[in-house]
């Protein structure tokens, strides 16, 4: 078991080294000079000159990329091209808003989608079944960005209960936190239901009607902790999109987090701030994930046997 | 009357793709021409759904962007389907050394979510048509191979593509006529779940400002405009929103009728 995670942890590196590498020659793929695409072309000498000093770009680009590395080792994403302020100091200052965001629509995904799930497997094929059926292909298939604003009509314009926009007002979260987790929601809705429905037809659920258990014991207890089990692994992988959707859904809420920042920077041409937010993205991405596989290991006994065998 | 059910849906999406296909002819009026006289007027008898900040007729622009966003998620899906069956069907039937490059690719895609490498690339590549369709097809074509190399693995060992081997038929005959009909059922499902994608991901990319270019008119450009005008005038989002959403749940839709018909 410590093995498998040791080995597992280990494939983070290679992960994210393709992460950094792929985000560094984007820039240097676009043709022509990057000095002229991040300044334009009418630049003043004076500024081109300061720019090709402070990133070495007039080093050869396999230089440029070992000087990257080295940086990014010493923990440091280098200076925003616009304000020159460290790029470190600007994400951490959005990094927070952001996973709060993220980990507030995790939420309302699960409690959401818990009981949903559960009951509309319990009641299957009923009325409320459909219901719910109806509920995740609309909730599928609503785009964020059609869901924020619809929200905001009825909440915060029409009936003024949440704030519109920002993060200062309390309650502001409620929207955008919302907007970005219903989506997954419907998603983990239908597959809690799928998923509780073929548990409760094994063998070991009828022993348990057969002793006279109450049904409530018997879903909530018996057949719910192992109908969650893969919904685990769904839960890690859908939170990368998730993480990805923050981007729209801050643009549309002004939310104050990474993704609001990657849009300015990308609409400043400001390259090393948004290599360092696609960075950090993908890096927290990348982690919940292996945190997830973990957890997965840690509830489901069987699948420790069958690691440690390989 | 069952069956009338369930083809109902297909019935109303051959008849609404029927309109958007000929939108141009529909359109009442022309989304190219702005007015700032008729700037946001709300939805009434010149203007059906009302005008955007730049007096352009909503209905027309919706027209318009319909068709071309049904026609990138078309062409997308269709190199996706190329690049994955070709590269799905190299990885499976050959395995090798081969088939575990083409592991480690699928595992780097994968690594990253797809959404926010199609935003960090577009971040980086001029607008264009055709930028759009490659960056997505870029994004999109992994799970499309593996799908199909999976369904190559699981077949490879079937007694009747043994048989066919053992007759002495060309390779290349084995996968056109033997493998890939069986695998034609799970594809269309993928592809049918691809478009509604496809269609959510170009608007998104368009609505954040990096998808289609100034002067091609876009649902998610609408949608971006839109936000900023919530207060004022609401309609202007609304309606490109509600065929975004129309579109991806009727693809969604029928992804599921498929999976259900061909039990995959």
């Amino acid at each position: 078991m410590p093995l498998y995670f040791l080995k597992r942890l280990m494939t983070l590196v290679p992960t994210m080294f393709v992460v950094v590498t792929l985000v560094f020659f984007l820039l240097r793929l676009i043709p022509g000079d990057p000095v002229d695409f991040i300044l334009g072309e009418n630049a003043l000498p004076s500024a081109r000159q300061e720019l090709v000093k402070t990133y070495r770009f007039d080093r050869p680009v396999f230089e440029q990329y070992c000087l990257y590395l080295q940086n990014l080792f010493k923990g440091n994403l280098g200076r925003s091209y616009f304000s020159e302020k460290p790029v470190n100091a600007k994400i951490r200052q959005r990094y927070g808003a952001t996973l709060q965001l993220a980990f507030a629509s995790v939420l309302w995904a699960v409690v959401l989608s818990l009981p949903l799930g559960v009951l509309s497997a319990v009641k299957k094929n009923t009325l409320f079944d459909r219901l719910t059926l109806v509920f995740s292909l609309v909730g599928v298939s609503l785009p964020s960005f059609y869901l924020g604003p619809l929200l905001a009509l009825l909440f915060s314009i029409h009936l003024d209960w949440f704030p519109l926009s920002g993060s200062d007002l309390p309650g502001s979260l409620f929207l955008p936190s919302i907007t970005l987790g219903l989506g997954m929601a419907a998603l983990l809705t239908r597959m809690t239901r799928a998923s509780l429905i073929e548990v409760l037809s094994r063998d070991y659920i009828r022993t348990a009607m057969a002793k006279g258990l109450s049904p409530f014991k018997v879903v909530v207890k018996h057949a719910l902790r192992t109908a969650l089990i893969p919904l685990i692994a769904v839960l890690g992988l859908q939170f990368g999109t998730l993480l990805a959707g923050t981007v729209i859904t801050e643009k549309i809420f002004s939310w104050p987090g990474l993704g609001s920042l990657m849009l300015e920077s990308i609409n400043q041409r400001d390259y090393a701030l948004v290599q360092g937010c696609v960075l950090l993205i993908a890096f927290t991405y990348v982690v919940v994930n292996l945190l997830t596989d973990f957890f997965y290991m840690l509830v489901d006994p069987r699948l420790r046997l069958i690691k440690d065998q390989q | 009357m069952h069956q009338f059910v369930k083809l109902l849906p297909f019935i109303l999406l051959f008849f609404v793709y029927g309109v958007i296909l000929t939108g141009p002819l529909l359109a009442p009026h022309d989304p190219f021409v702005s007015s700032l006289e008729e700037a946001l007027q709300a939805p009434g008898a010149g203007h059906f759904l009302g005008t955007d900040a730049n007096g352009r007729d909503i209905l027309s622009l919706i027209l318009y962007s319909a068709r071309i966003s049904l026609a990138v998620s078309f062409c997308v899906v269709l190199c996706c389907l190329f690049l994955g069956t070709t590269l799905g069907f190299i990885a499976g039937f050959f395995g090798g050394p081969l088939d575990r490059l083409f592991l480690f690719t699928a595992d780097v895609f994968q690594a990253f979510p797809g959404i926010l490498l199609a935003i960090t690339v577009a971040a980086f590549i001029p607008q264009s048509l055709i930028n759009m369709i490659l960056l997505l097809s870029f994004v999109g074509w992994v799970s499309y191979a593996r799908l199909i190399r999976a369904g190559v693995l699981s077949l490879k060992s079937r007694d009747y593509i043994l048989a066919a081997t053992v007759l002495g038929l060309p390779k290349s005959r084995i996968l056109w006529r033997h493998v890939f009909p069986n695998l034609a059922g799970p594809v269309i499902v993928q592809a049918s779940f691809g478009m509604a994608g496809v269609i959510l991901a170009e608007s998104a990319l368009s609505f954040l400002g990096l998808g289609l270019p100034a002067g091609t008119p876009s649902l998610g450009k609408l949608m971006d405009q839109g936000v900023n005008l919530l207060l004022v005038a609401p309609y202007v989002s609304i309606f490109p929103g509600a065929v975004i959403m129309f579109f991806v749940l009727s693809f969604n839709f029928v992804g599921d009728s498929l999976r259900e018909k061909f039990d995959v």
